[in-house]
């Protein structure tokens, strides 16, 4: 018998409240578990590729998308971020803000061709961009240093007032891994609320009924773009955290492989989950390091070759994943919490002033039916008055909030008055008594 | 549910169809607008570099592109068959050309037979492939075959570099390849091994037209191609089809990839490049045509070689660019290719 929270409610908040916390209190603690220079510097791997696979899981797992273009970007971000740093001595933060700029323009850019095709033919799209990066690197090479990188000088610097004292063995690594935490997590509060806002909403709906979301009034060509752009740029913060990480670019780090190994990750951790873009940063990042050195210390392969061995457990982990658990880890760990903990959508206020006068009849004459949709009719004050209700709220709207999938028509309509008053004050009064 | 309209309407009762008489109407145009580009150019190039660079460009450019087209063609029948780009083509074809490589390395065989023997293996590569990987997911379902097409690219190319390093390796010609094999033409080469890819290209490609049209499996193939759901209805075993397509592209893959090889080298990613040429071709041709993808490879391939050698600023380390330009401009203008059939929804 799972323990039953409603969303909104106080629990539920202190819930939010208690976890946001504990999750805060980790990252802090996080550096001074792995005291070690080496260690630290791969958190804050993870929390830089956390934010690239967030982009990607924003225009993949919500919007239906497919890209490979995701290594251009990191890419992007990263010899922006090291460019404006080596040669114009900016701070490394301010570098932040000019690729997200940079990032969307490309993105919306590379969204345009979006519009006209779907699916496989965007895959094609998208991997021409990912194989033509490194070639345009080596071309503009006085830009980029071509084939040799381009590095910048120092490392970032904290300031006098931070916490951490910079002068010990570990302490410029932890001070690196503080801020590019801070701005990870600021770059998930960004999609959470780019996810809930109106336009996030239009993604989800584009992904699973493109035809519907388009005669209800979403913008396809709009809200397309706007995916392509937003997860450029988030691939684009990425490659300045990895930047901040470790200050240098080069060819060779932003291929067509990155990207792939980015959907791997995604895969992985889950799709379509914004929390999944987090186990999916550890493996990655557990692939690329633990995983080829291990490999490359076996025996049998002559000490080299790591890398083959990792692209190789990289392609069965893929094909295992999406044989197996479609919805990655992030998925698999959602259905262990159902059995633990059950979230039930409250019963909006005033429903009943959007009910029809003949489903009224409808379902006042049938009477106390048992409804499979809603979780725990007993969780909500309201439904012990009138055991019909939850079946007409709650089968509309099992999965999603329903105050919000209650409004989104009519504001989607937006001309017709009828549909547009809510009127929670009366009817309202009424269930609660 | 696309349906695919002209390929029924090309019998003879076509002329009185004007749906048919206006795909082709647009189909003749868009190819007048692409000779007239490139006509254009050429007029361009030639005042500029005159008739001997001019020629040899030209030849070296219909020479790559027939191999994209032949790579451009490994992705049609998947397409066609499935409805999904096959992203491991291109590893799928490297493996293929080391197969034929390692046969070399056994004994003295010809080039032809190695060839060969790559081909038939791969082929039956392609074909458990499909049956162990790609037939236990549902067709629509296009986001988890790509992600096992991606899977694929990964381990395949991790794959080659381990068992086989990352060294280039060289490739032997079927063809003579000497410096005195070539017929000069106001003074540009046209190699014998150039002639000869070339009819090797034109007849595979014949060959396969033969084989889709005579052979029941290639009418099975074609009716699959036009509508799975009324296939199936008719009794055809959709599953063994779309494994027939499989490793009939696999074959083709592996024979375009050690056609290519002579001319670069061969390495774990080898083929990468060529895989963006080959959908910017079949692209251009229109994903579901047979012989769009042979003229879209055609056309970039002369469009690669034109522009990465006349262009000021453009080197030859932008064919890419090039590559993907074409792919760009298609689906900006054209989105259905040169010689595609417009996929129709019906709500």
């Amino acid at each position: 018998m799972p323990l039953v929270i409603e969303r909104g409610g106080r629990r539920h908040r202190m819930l939010l409240a208690g976890s946001a916390a504990a999750g805060l209190g980790v990252l802090l603690g996080l550096p001074y578990l792995f005291y070690s220079v080496p260690q630290v510097d791969m958190l804050s791997q993870m929390a830089a590729y956390a934010v690239a696979i967030l982009g990607l899981s924003i225009l993949m797992g919500y919007c239906g998308q497919i890209s490979l273009a995701h290594s251009a970007f990191v890419g992007l971000g990263g010899y922006t971020t090291v460019i404006l740093v080596a040669d114009h001595d900016w701070p490394y933060l301010a570098t932040i803000p000019v690729s997200i700029v940079i990032c969307l323009a490309v993105g919306a850019l590379i969204g345009i061709p979006a519009l006209r095709i779907r699916g496989l033919y965007l895959a094609a799209v998208t991997l021409a961009v990912a194989a033509l990066f490194p070639a345009l690197v080596i071309r503009f090479e006085e830009l980029t240093g071509g084939t040799s990188g381009k590095f910048a000088r120092e490392a970032m610097q904290a300031p006098e007032w931070f916490f951490v004292n910079p002068y010990t063995r570990v302490g410029p690594s932890i001070v690196r891994f503080y801020v590019i935490a801070a701005v990870a997590v600021l770059m998930f509060l960004v999609a959470r609320a780019i996810l809930r806002s109106r336009i996030g909403r239009a993604m989800v709906a584009l992904r699973d009924a493109p035809l519907s979301a388009a005669a209800s009034g979403v913008h396809v060509a709009r809200v397309k773009i706007f995916a392509f752009a937003i997860s450029g740029a988030f691939g684009g913060v990425a490659g300045s955290l990895l930047a901040i990480q470790l200050p240098q670019a080069s060819d060779t780090r932003y291929t067509l492989d990155l990207s792939i190994f980015l959907l791997v990750a995604l895969v992985a951790g889950g799709s379509g989950t914004m929390l999944g873009a987090i186990p999916g940063a550890i493996i990655f990042v557990v692939l690329r390091t633990y995983v080829s050195d291990w490999a490359s210390a076996l025996p049998m392969f002559h000490g080299g070759d790591g890398g083959q061995i990792v692209g190789i457990i990289s392609a069965l982990l893929l094909l295992a994943i999406v044989f197996l658990m479609p919805t990655g880890i992030a998925g698999g760990l959602t259905r262990i919490g159902r059995r633990l903990v059950r979230f039930t959508d409250p019963v909006p206020r005033g429903w009943q002033a959007y009910r029809l006068a003949a489903s009224t009849r409808l379902t006042s004459a049938r009477p106390a039916s048992p409804d499979p949709a809603s979780a725990n009719p007993t969780s909500s004050p309201s439904t012990s008055s009138n055991p019909a209700s939850p079946s007409s709220t709650s089968s509309s709207s099992t999965s999603t909030n329903p105050t919000s999938a209650r409004q989104t028509p009519s504001a989607e309509s937006g001309g017709s008055p009828t549909a547009s008053s809510p009127r929670p004050e009366n009817s309202g009064a009424t269930t609660k008594g | 549910m696309g349906t695919v309209l002209s390929e029924t309407a090309r019998d003879d009762q076509a002329g009185l169809d004007v749906i048919a008489i206006r795909l082709r109407q647009g189909r003749l145009r868009a190819v007048l607008i692409v000779l007239a580009l490139l006509a254009a150019f050429s007029a361009w190039a030639l005042i500029d570099g005159g008739l001997q660079l001019y020629l040899q460009r030209f030849f070296d450019g219909v020479t790559n592109g027939l191999l994209y087209g032949l790579g451009a063609l490994s992705l049609v029948i998947v397409f066609k068959a499935t409805g999904i780009i096959n992203f491991a083509q291109g590893p799928m074809a490297m493996l293929g050309c080391y197969l034929a490589l390692t046969v070399l390395d056994l004994g003295p065989v010809p080039v032809v037979a190695a060839i060969v023997v790559a081909m038939v293996l791969s082929g039956l590569g392609g074909a458990v492939l499909e049956r162990v990987l790609i037939r236990p997911f549902d067709q629509n379902n296009h986001m988890a075959i790509i992600m096992v097409t991606l899977a694929l690219f990964l381990g395949f190319n991790a794959l080659a570099a381990l068992i086989w390093g990352f060294h280039p390796k060289s490739f032997p010609s079927p063809f003579p390849q000497g410096a005195a094999d070539a017929i000069v033409i106001a003074g540009a080469r046209l190699s014998y091994q150039a002639i000869g890819t070339a009819v090797l290209v034109v007849a595979t490609v014949v060959v396969l037209e033969a084989v889709l049209s005579r052979t029941r499996l290639g009418l099975a193939f074609r009716c699959v191609a036009s509508d799975v759901e009324r296939s199936r209805l008719l009794g055809i075993d959709i599953g063994r089809t779309v494994q027939f397509s499989w490793a009939l592209a696999a074959a083709v893959g592996t024979l375009g990839a050690c056609l290519i090889a002579p001319s670069t080298y061969v390495d774990p990613g080898f083929m990468n490049k060529i895989l963006v040429y080959a959908f910017a071709a079949a692209t251009l041709g229109g994903l579901d045509s047979i012989r769009g993808a042979l003229v879209g490879g055609l056309l970039t391939g002369l469009s690669v070689s034109l522009v990465t050698g006349y262009l000021p600023g453009v080197g030859s380390e932008l064919g890419l660019v090039v590559g993907f330009a074409v792919i760009i401009a298609v689906l900006q203008f054209k989105p259905a290719g040169l010689f595609g059939n417009r996929a129709m929804e019906r709500v």
